[in-house]
């Protein structure tokens, strides 16, 4: 629930600035000269913020294309992600943007038609090379989606790119736009997947996964390349029950042939993240079991690793060729 | 404990009666009242005042849960006796601006713009007080923004002027509004206290236990490793106390240290009997 709406003085007229106050017009909104006057100044509390988010309306300046993390991708050459919003309205205990931000309130980007400028000369840059691009990063691709149109503005341009691919990643089922659109054969929408114990243990306001599935069900059934990212595999006593039964219901529920790819990763974080999570959350399990500190991060131990990679990879690996599933370490 | 700053006399009088406060006899030079949930200060007009009171208040008696200021305020159309929340304060003389969260739904928010004297030229957009920009200034220096709100009582407008208000109409105004007030005030405790974490498990802190250091010749990277060892332990729901006995089996403290850590990297904890 969104407390009151912040607006950039540059985006008040904006048509975008208008339909989300609509959305939101019983909310108090306030205008202010950038973002950055509420958004991550010092002396903030991410966790209260969290509890009741404000909604900030902005202009994205600078770069909007950013090179994606190593290991981020399903194959293909070159990498990005763009962001048209930062933070996410779930409150999974695990995300990493706990640790980017000092701010939870969630803040929009109207501008999308500059962003689609900077994807376009990326993908000109490119030339024939594939261009991977990637939302998803900085909030979920569609979990704002009957408020910022977003997915309805962005998906539709990525047929005048062949060689590029737009993988949307989420954990949502608002996909009634997606559904009410012609499938493009270069856009994925990826579905964050856990095990039951973990989706409702930590990944609060998330749709339950027997929803995302069901999502994902309807949107391979129009047309959709679905993939499924089993990423952060957690370690926990039952894990082996809990992911045999995530991917056996995978089975049943979707025509895993079908899928684009399925992608695993176990729980790790940069080290500077991982400090801030366990001391907004020192009294959490996900923060001391079987957590060490290797290589700039904080994860697993190698064996403990291993073991979730490939009790799952196998598992996987029975249902769809082993060319369509890739580890991230 | 909640924290209150009021700039008048006046406009403290009923606060402290409706919470029952008494007053503290060695709270020089601010005149300080207190029971077990709140503590008012008397700061006297003006921000300089409010900003001295503010950290004062600190340096005395440290965090709070919140920090409110609350007090009058001119507004050129706004119902005299109708409060306001500042979602937003403006120093009317440097023109710095802070934006303060609102957690709660449902409530009157607006602009409080601090002047050095009253205002007689009222924007019909903003709320005129004389506090609250050294309020902010002081306030953020000590805790977070989260925990930094300004509630006014409008208490003259364009009919019923400043020029006008004595300080019987004033006590009269802010008496009527105590009630409002007080509740405003905890809405805003209570939506503080969502911020405390649903998921986490209720493990026992990491105080719990033994002092390894009395036991144990430690050094200072031991002490530092054990805290967080203990954290984690805890954090897994195994007892600290159990600790004790294990302690004896270990030559040294790194061994002892060692076993710990090598328990939480290779025994995961059980979602289903999870603490």
């Amino acid at each position: 629930m969104v407390t009151q709406v912040y607006i950039e003085e540059a985006v008040r007229h904006h048509a975008r600035t208008a339909k989300l106050l609509e959305h939101y017009s019983g909310k108090p909104h306030l205008y202010l000269e950038r973002h950055q006057e509420v958004f991550n100044p010092r002396g903030q509390n991410f966790r209260l913020q969290k509890q009741n988010p404000s909604l900030i309306i902005a202009e994205k300046h600078g770069t909007r294309i950013h090179s994606a993390p190593p290991a981020y991708g399903t194959g293909g050459e070159q990498h990005y992600y763009f962001s048209h919003m930062l933070n996410c309205v779930y409150d999974c205990r695990y995300c990493f943007l706990q640790g980017m931000y000092r701010s939870a309130n969630y803040l929009v980007f109207v501008n999308f038609e500059d962003f689609v400028k900077d994807i376009d000369a990326t993908v000109e840059a490119a030339g024939d090379s594939e261009v991977w691009f990637y939302s998803g990063y900085d909030c979920d691709s569609l979990a704002f989606e009957p408020i910022t149109g977003f997915a309805e503005f962005f998906i539709p341009k990525f047929s005048q790119w062949p060689n590029a691919i737009l993988e949307l990643r989420t954990k949502s089922t608002q996909i009634r736009a997606l559904l009410q659109m012609q499938p493009l054969d270069n856009v994925v929408i990826a579905f964050s997947l856990n095990s039951d114990a973990i989706a409702s243990n930590i990944e609060e306001r998330a749709p339950s996964i027997e929803k995302r599935l069901d999502a994902m069900y309807k949107l391979q059934q129009a047309g959709w390349k679905v993939a499924a990212r089993l990423d952060p595999l957690i370690w926990y006593a039952e894990f082996e029950q809990g992911y045999e039964n995530l991917i056996q219901r995978m089975v049943e529920q979707l025509d895993c042939e079908a899928l684009h790819s399925v992608s695993l990763g176990s729980f790790r974080l940069p080290d500077g993240f991982f400090k801030i999570l366990a001391k907004l959350y020192p009294g959490h399990w996900l923060f001391a079991s079987g957590i060490q500190a290797r290589e700039g991060q904080h994860g697993y131990t190698e064996k403990v690793t291993e073991l979730l990679l490939d009790y799952c990879e196998e598992k996987v690996k029975q249902s769809m060729p082993s060319t369509k599933i890739y580890r991230h370490q | 404990m909640i924290n209150i700053l009021v700039a008048l006399n006046a406009e403290a009088k009923s606060i402290r009666q409706v919470l029952k406060l008494r007053a503290l006899q060695d709270s020089a030079p601010w005149r300080c009242y207190v029971n077990d949930r709140y503590r008012l200060i008397v700061t006297g007009t003006g921000s300089l005042n409010m900003a001295m009171a503010t950290s004062w208040l600190y340096g005395a008696y440290g965090a709070a849960s919140l920090w409110v200021n609350i007090g009058s305020a001119g507004h050129k159309t706004a119902e005299v006796g109708s409060v306001v929340i500042a979602n937003k304060i403006e120093d009317g003389k440097s023109g710095q601006t802070w934006f303060i969260p609102i957690l709660v739904n449902g409530i009157s928010p607006g602009t409080i713009c601090t002047v050095e004297r009253a205002e007689v030229e009222c924007s019909d957009l903003n709320f005129y007080d004389m506090e609250a920009s050294g309020f902010i200034q002081a306030a953020l220096r000590v805790t977070e923004r989260e925990r930094i709100h300004s509630i006014k009582i409008v208490s003259d407008n364009a009919i019923e002027r400043s020029d006008d208000l004595d300080e019987l109409r004033l006590m009269e105004i802010i008496e009527a509004a105590t009630e409002t007030v007080l509740t405003r005030l905890q809405q805003i405790f209570d939506s503080l206290g969502l911020g405390v974490d649903k998921t986490m498990p209720k493990s026992k802190t990491s105080r719990e236990g033994f002092n390894l250091g009395k036991l144990r010749r430690i050094s200072s990277a031991q002490e530092h490793r054990w805290r967080e060892l203990k954290r984690r332990w805890s954090a897994v729901g195994w007892s600290i106390d159990s600790l004790r006995q294990t302690l004896d089996s270990h030559k040294s403290t790194t061994d002892f240290l060692d076993w710990m850590e090598s328990e939480l990297l290779s025994k995961p904890i059980s979602l289903e009997r999870k603490p």
